[in-house]
This record gives structure tokens, sequence and C-alpha cells, in this order.
């Protein structure tokens, strides 16, 4: 999140570019979660999030959780994705603990998010997804 | 003589006043000297006045070659040093911004896609919206007629922004909120009567 080369952007034609599916892939690795072939590929490069969220939904190794499921899990440091489907772009957040000191997550419901979008900062679900755009999925790891 | 010079003298300490006075009351808030504001701007701040004022100036103007939209540090940069050293208006200043910043590579592992809709209202804090609805409000001023906003103050638009989008309905549960949240801001802001565009704005 606090990565300035994540921070949204225009392109030359003032169209918002955003980096949720490089920061997934930048918070796997450095939790040493090895996830190639699922967020990106044999060179470290990302696929983009809807690419990154079907290869979740297809792992053998993830499994779908409930919201208070990826909170739980997320609590105890495993790592999560909260997930959206998008017709036009994806959405892919790591679920964050709660309660960590100093956050002050935006929005008040669902399990909170490390969010890298159009805004980058701690974020309750309720603040980067809406049902009307699609199914909302976690996956976490099989233990 | 003395009478006269007198006369002259109020005469133009009048026209002086008006013309410092009117052009501000005319503007309402956003009449603000646009440096000043943009210098207290956090750098979150910074970003979505410019977002706010992409926004506004693409669906003001025809499209042109001249204008990249480029948002992005280096522009940022690039208006700080402006702000300094420009007497233009705040505007103007962000036009010469991304002007002058070359066009950056393109990025392969960016999401492309429109995000100047209801989740970035409800993603945003208080100050960012304030931010972005400044850029808004400045793009209006250079907009020569072609963007014009009744005069309020910037909070009063977020409020209403608010109230629109109903960002009090965390849970989702008013159909207005996912009616809504598709919109974009711009077009919000025309719905609410808070800024009129003379181009006809693209259905949401």
């Amino acid at each position: 999140m606090a990565n300035g080369n994540y921070q949204p952007m225009t392109d030359s034609n003032g169209n918002v570019t955003t980096h949720c599916s490089e920061a997934a892939c930048a918070i796997a690795k450095g939790t040493g979660t090895n996830l190639t072939g699922i967020l990106y590929d044999s060179k470290g490069n990302n696929y983009d999030a809807n690419t990154q969220i079907n290869n979740l939904a297809n792992s053998p190794n993830y499994h779908v959780v409930t919201p208070d499921q990826a909170q739980a899990l997320g609590d105890k440091g495993v790592l999560v994705f909260g997930t959206q489907h998008g017709a036009r772009h994806g959405h892919i957040a790591s679920v964050r603990p709660e309660g960590i000191p100093g956050d002050n997550p935006r929005g008040r419901s669902g399990p909170i998010f490390a969010n890298v979008g159009i805004f980058n900062g701690v974020a309750h679900q309720s603040a980067v997804m809406t049902p009307a755009h699609g199914a909302i999925i976690y996956y976490a790891p099989n233990q | 003589m003395r009478r006269i010079s007198s006369t002259s003298k109020s005469f133009f300490v009048l026209v002086t006043l008006l013309v410092w006075f009117v052009p501000h009351i005319a503007h309402g808030q956003n009449s603000d000297r646009g440096s000043d504001v943009w210098r207290s701007f956090s750098a979150a701040q910074k970003r979505y006045a410019f977002f706010g004022f992409i926004d506004c100036h693409k669906r003001s103007f025809p499209p042109t070659n001249a204008i990249r939209y480029n948002a992005d540090d280096r522009t940022f940069k690039q208006a700080d040093e402006l702000a300094d050293k420009s007497a233009k208006s705040m505007g103007e200043i962000m036009l010469d911004a991304m002007t002058e910043v070359p066009p950056a590579d393109p990025d392969t592992h960016v999401e492309h896609g429109s995000v100047d809709d209801g989740m970035l209202w409800r993603g945003l804090i208080d100050q960012e919206k304030q931010a972005y609805v400044q850029g808004v409000f400045w793009c209006a001023q250079i907009s020569n007629g072609k963007a014009t906003i009744p005069q309020q103050s910037i909070q009063q638009v977020v409020q209403k922004l608010n109230d629109w989008y109903v960002v009090s309905d965390d849970d989702w549960k008013d159909p207005r909120s996912n009616a809504r949240v598709d919109v974009p801001v711009i077009s919000a802001l025309q719905q609410i009567g808070v800024l009129h565009l003379l181009k006809t704005p693209a259905k949401p």
C-alpha cells in the first residue's frame, strides 16, 4: 500500500490506471508464498486481476471461504484474497488483520483489506467492492 | 483641482476594489487563490484534484491531441514548480503541467478501467473528496463558460454527493446505492445541479 509505484495514475487519455494485481504479487512474494502460475508467470510478471481471480478459482491449492472466515484467517496471518471479477477489470486485495495500531479503515462493513486500487489504504470491503458489480469471493490456501 | 483629484482617487479605489472582488464573488469558493490551495494539499489530495480536473475537462472540451491527461507523480511535481513561479490560475497550471511532462512509457502491469464513479466516491476520505471537487472547480474556472458552477462551498458539494451516492448506506441495502454506483462523479454533479456543462454529457 505504501509503495509509491502502486498509486493510481492516469494514462494520456485521462483513464485511471490502478495496480491491484501487481500489489497482490508483491504481497505474495513478500510473504514467501509461491503463487507462480496463479498471480504471476514464471518470470514474475503479474497477470491482470481477472486472470488472477480465475486462476485462484481453478487452483487445487485454494478454496472459497466466507467473509468471516476470511477475516479470521487473515487475523492469524494467513494470506487470503478478496476478489471480484469484473466485466472491464477485476479487483483483488489481500485481507488484513483487524486491530493493527494506526489503522483507520475506510468503510464500515466486511473484512478489512490492504487495498491497492483507486485509493491505497486500509479499508473494509464496503469501501472497495459493491455487490452490484458481481460476486465478492474470498480465497484461502488449503491448510 | 484638489476636489477633482480626490474624486479621481476615490474612483480609482472603487474600480480597483470592484476588479478585485467581483470575480471572487462570482466564483464563490472556487476563487480561492489556487496555487495557495494547491500547496496546502497533501500528495493524495493533489492526485485527486487532478482526477477531478481531468474528469471535468474531458467532458467540457472537445477531444484534442494537444492535451495529454497524464496525471502522475511527475505531473504533480511539475505543478508544484509552476504554482511557485506562475501567476496563472490553477487550472491553467494543471494543463501546463500535463503538457510539459513527457508521456510515460506504457505500463503493462496495470489495470485499466473506468473508476470515476460511485466506488471512487465511496472510497475517498473527506479531504480527498474536497480535493476532487476543487479540481472540478479549477476546471470550470478556465472553461470559458463551458462548465459553470453556482456559488457554493466545496464542503457543501461534498455533502450533496455523499447524500446522492448514499454513502451512509454501508451495507448496500438502499436500492439507490447500487443503482447509482456506476454513475460518474461528473454526471452526478450535473444531476444534483452543481455542475452545468454546455456539452451534453454521455448517459451514465
